[in-house]
């Protein structure tokens, strides 16, 4: 009543008593609005403002279009397809991003999405290569469920699955499978309050086939789709009701050649259809069903494709078609993807359009928006299978404090059955190995060579003595040896060649799958959503060295690869954090991380050691020291060569690896217009001395990139010696 | 209305413990009082659960925050839906008219609209509560923030900087 109190004071002389509604009853009363008054609300006054954004409250407040979820699929990286989050709603922090890769989902081998409906995800989560589950699940709250099997096999070709969901109207929502969509003949319909799936026979004319491009739209318990006929089908959750509806007609338009599928959405119980026509220029409409007993479509509003592409680069304008996403008119918006894969929306009421993100040209066009519901829903829905409730936990199960857990349950023999499945367990790489090894022995009989007699152990044992570069020389001795090399068994103890980057992608409105790795050695290895790491809010990637990698969340500091732990370090968020990890695998055991705080001069302090610092050795510290004077630029171990650069030009950036135990220093120079780039080896720690190895210029690198960037700025971000290659 | 029932009859109904056809002495923040059936009573989640702790049932109950004239309509709420149970579809078509008169004629009193709004979410009656909010949210609906101030007697409070950031927010929705 407080504030109410202090709306009064501020109104005193014409009481109203709307200003003296609680916190609660206007919440109360927003709720009860469509999407887009509660946006245009938050202009009201500060109060309102601070209600609508307040999280306690976005349960029951009806949300706008947070974004899409969309796939992109690039060969040469790992994980090939990765899922990203595009954020539409707003920038940074403020409002929520929403993380795709759904960690919270027990263990699958590959998740697919397939719709997006209400807040609710619809996705095929594969337990193998032939055999998937359907999951429902809400990104927001973390809630899932499993459905039970639809005897569907993904073999079979031309299937169409929907989610049906409408929080407002009910709780339960429901999955429809269409097969096979080209062809339709029945449905079979999931709902989660019988949790069954039901098949009914198809109602709508034979021969009819579902655009399984476009999207669907739910609303009014009925799921509407578009059909490749020329009409809009509806079908109702309990499968009783089918309904065909012809599509709006265009005047002068050749319907048969020029039409184009269109897309449908709903906004306020009402249905939408968005139609194209293939003229010149595309011309775009947008019509209304008022009424559905009568099939009458009312023109709302009318858009060329050459408004639409107002803003893009002149090369696509010319009359090409654009991918419609979505037709959001709850905030009266068009998204759709140019032809150079750039997310625009076009505002319908002001008559423009903008640009929201490039996706890349690796990204697949169908995109799936997402409207966040925070209302936990799902959780009506019993844990039908305790089974899958067990693969989330154990999902975890590398944390120190749920291993107590799963030993009590490996004794009440519950895991045998994820044992096996799980590969990295003893008794199924036993089991690979002693059927591997018989066969390579029997192979390599015939050859009388004594070298040949030496045992798989042995050539790994010598292997293992080798440096990196060696090791990649000897891959092409035999195939025994590649086997050997090659072997996940043996990585254990083969020193490995650079595998690939972590990198991050830190746009400012898109919120990408995680980090990933680029894979450039053709095996991948690492995921690089570090699912294994307990929960944490951000990880952010510091440094590598050794296989092992550093991250720092909330001032934590975590190790991990082999092992993790989280000692903890004192840092305020306001200093400048420069943290390097120092692990040499064929020297010693332990890491070393040294963290180092660049106050706001010049000068590097360091703070401190941390970690188990017993055994240090020369070799093992080379690296931390080498690595803190790369990550401020040219400042700390290598003073010498600042001296000599001089008299090159100003350094631009330098970067040092280290290889068998040696010191290499890449440093570069901008010498007025050419970048020239030098490598140093430093022979003689005592000595100081430098010995000039490579020279290359910035051109050569940049030989292979478009000559935009030829001339500009290139950040040399890893020498790696032990290949004789810079990245 | 309720409170015409009388006194006598009251403690006569009261004497018989017999749950629904109690009377119940509701106070407004004036001192008026109204007497109600339990039934009716029951309606406001707040009273049930006073009454069905074994409080002052015989006492009445004081709600300082409701004067006699909202107190008077809320009343006539309660009566419609707590003493009559619809079973047949025509007596359920009669109480959703009902329903659409009463909001209607608070509708043309905007001020007594809200004053009704605050004593039903102070009493915890849902469906009175739910029809009231239900019409405040049509008076919003399709507004402009300009228009949705003076209906509600809000002061313009936001600086530029909130005005900068909605515009932010905005542009990418």
């Amino acid at each position: 009543m407080a504030k109410g109190s202090k709306k009064k004071k501020g109104s005193s002389a014409t009481r109203n008593p709307a200003a003296e509604l609680t916190d609660d009853l206007i919440v109360e009363i927003l709720s009860r609005l469509p999407a887009k008054s509660v946006r245009r609300c938050r202009r009201v006054c500060r109060r309102w403002r601070r209600l609508i954004s307040d999280p306690h409250h976005r349960k029951k407040l009806p949300q706008t279009l947070a974004g899409f979820f969309h796939l992109s699929v690039n060969e040469s990286r790992f994980p090939v397809e990765a899922r990203h989050f595009v954020n539409v709603s707003g920038i940074g922090g403020r409002l929520p991003h929403v993380c795709p890769s759904f960690s919270f989902l027990p263990r699958f081998e590959r998740i697919t999405m397939v719709d997006s409906c209400g807040g609710l995800l619809l996705c095929q989560c594969f337990e193998s290569s032939d055999a998937f589950r359907y999951v429902v699940f809400n990104p927001c709250t973390e809630e899932w469920i499993v459905l039970p099997e639809s005897g569907f096999h993904p073999k079979d070709w031309g299937f169409c699955a929907r989610l049906g969901f409408d929080p407002d109207v009910s709780s339960q929502c429901h999955v429809f499978e269409f097969v096979p969509c080209d062809d339709v003949t029945g449905v079979k319909i999931y709902s989660s309050e019988t949790r069954e799936w039901n098949y009914r026979v198809s109602e709508w004319c034979p021969d009819t086939g579902i655009s399984d491009i476009c999207r669907s739209a739910f609303c009014n318990g009925m799921l509407h789709l578009v059909s490749y006929q020329r009409s809009i089908l509806s079908v109702d959750v309990e499968g009783r009701t089918w309904r065909t509806t012809k599509v709006p007609k265009m005047e002068g338009v050749e319907e048969v050649r020029d039409w184009l599928p269109g897309s449908i959405c709903q906004s306020e119980g009402k249905l939408y259809y968005l139609s194209q026509y293939n003229t010149v220029p595309i011309s775009l409409s947008i019509w209304i069903l008022e009424d559905y007993s009568k099939d009458e479509w009312t023109l709302k509003h009318s858009v060329t494709n050459e408004l639409l592409s107002e803003k893009i680069n002149s090369k696509y304008k010319s009359s090409e078609f654009c991918y419609v996403v979505i037709v959001y008119l709850d905030c009266n918006l068009i998204y759709y993807i140019t032809r150079d894969y750039t997310l625009m929306a076009y505002d319908i009421d002001h008559k423009e359009s903008r640009v929201i993100q490039a996706l890349g040209s690796d990204c697949i066009l169908e995109c799936l928006p997402y409207v966040p519901l925070y209302a936990e829903t799902l959780l009506h829905f019993e844990p039908q299978a305790e089974e899958w409730q067990l693969r989330a936990f154990i999902r975890n199960r590398r944390a120190p404090w749920l291993q107590s857990v799963m030993d009590l349950l490996r004794s009440m023999e519950i895991l045998s059955l994820f044992v096996y499945s799980d590969g990295d367990m003893a008794g199924d790489v036993d089991d690979w190995k002693s059927t591997w090894k018989s066969k390579k022995e029997k192979g390599s009989i015939a050859t009388r060579n004594p070298a040949a007699d030496l045992i798989d152990d042995l050539i790994i044992d010598i292997l293992s003595r080798l440096p990196a570069k060696s090791i990649c020389r000897c891959r092409c001795v035999s195939r025994r040896w590649r086997g050997l090399i090659s072997d996940p068994d043996h990585r254990k103890k083969l020193p490995q060649t650079l595998a690939g980057f972590f990198y991050h992608s830190e746009k400012p409105i898109t919120n990408h799958a995680s980090p990933w790795k680029r894979d450039i050695s053709g095996r991948p290895f690492i995921y690089p959503s570090f699912s294994f790491l307990p929960h944490f809010e951000r990880i952010r990637m510091v440094d590598s060295c050794g296989a092992s990698f550093v991250s720092s969340d909330a001032f934590r500091y975590v190790e991990y690869a082999t092992h993790w732990d989280l000692p903890e370090s004192t840092y305020g968020n306001e200093e400048e954090m420069c943290a390097r990890l120092g692990f040499d695998p064929d020297v010693s055991s332990q890491f070393h991380l040294r963290s180092t705080l660049r106050k706001s001069e010049n000068g590097i302090t360091v703070n401190g050691i941390i970690g188990e610092a017993n055994g240090a050795t020369h070799a093992a510290y080379s690296h931390p020291s080498a690595s803190c004077g790369s990550g401020s630029g040219c400042e700390g171990g290598d003073i010498e060569v600042d001296d000599a650069e001089e008299t090159y030009g100003c350094v631009v950036i330098s970067s040092i690896g280290q290889s068998k135990g040696k010191l290499y220093h890449l440093s570069k120079h901008n010498n007025n217009v050419a970048l020239n780039v030098s490598i140093w080896v430093l022979e003689d720690y005592s000595k100081d001395e430098w010995t000039l190895k490579h020279k290359v210029t910035i051109e050569l690198l940049s030989g292979k990139i478009s000559c935009k960037y030829k001339t500009m700025f290139c950040r040399g971000f890893a020498v790696h010696p032990d290949c004789n290659l810079i990245y | 209305m309720a409170s015409g029932s009388g006194a006598a009859a009251a403690a006569a109904d009261a004497e018989e413990k017999e749950s629904g056809s109690r009377m119940i002495t509701l106070t407004s923040n004036e001192g008026k009082a109204f007497v109600v059936t339990e039934a009716s009573a029951r309606q406001s989640a707040t009273i049930r659960s006073m009454v069905d702790d074994g409080g002052c049932v015989d006492k009445g109950f004081p709600l300082p925050n409701v004067d006699s004239k909202t107190l008077a309509r809320v009343i006539q709420y309660s009566d419609e839906h707590g003493n009559k149970e619809p079973h047949t579809v025509d007596e359920r078509a009669a109480l959703a008219k009902f329903d659409r008169d009463f909001i209607a004629e608070l509708d043309a009193d905007k001020a007594f609209l809200y004053d009704v709004t605050m004593a039903a979410n102070y009493l915890h009656i849902q469906g009175l509560l739910a029809l009231t909010t239900q019409c405040v949210a049509d008076t919003i609906k399709g507004k402009t923030p300009e228009e949705i101030r003076t209906a509600f007697g809000i002061e313009y409070d936001l600086t530029a900087q909130d005005e900068k950031e909605i515009k932010e927010e905005d542009t990418h929705a």
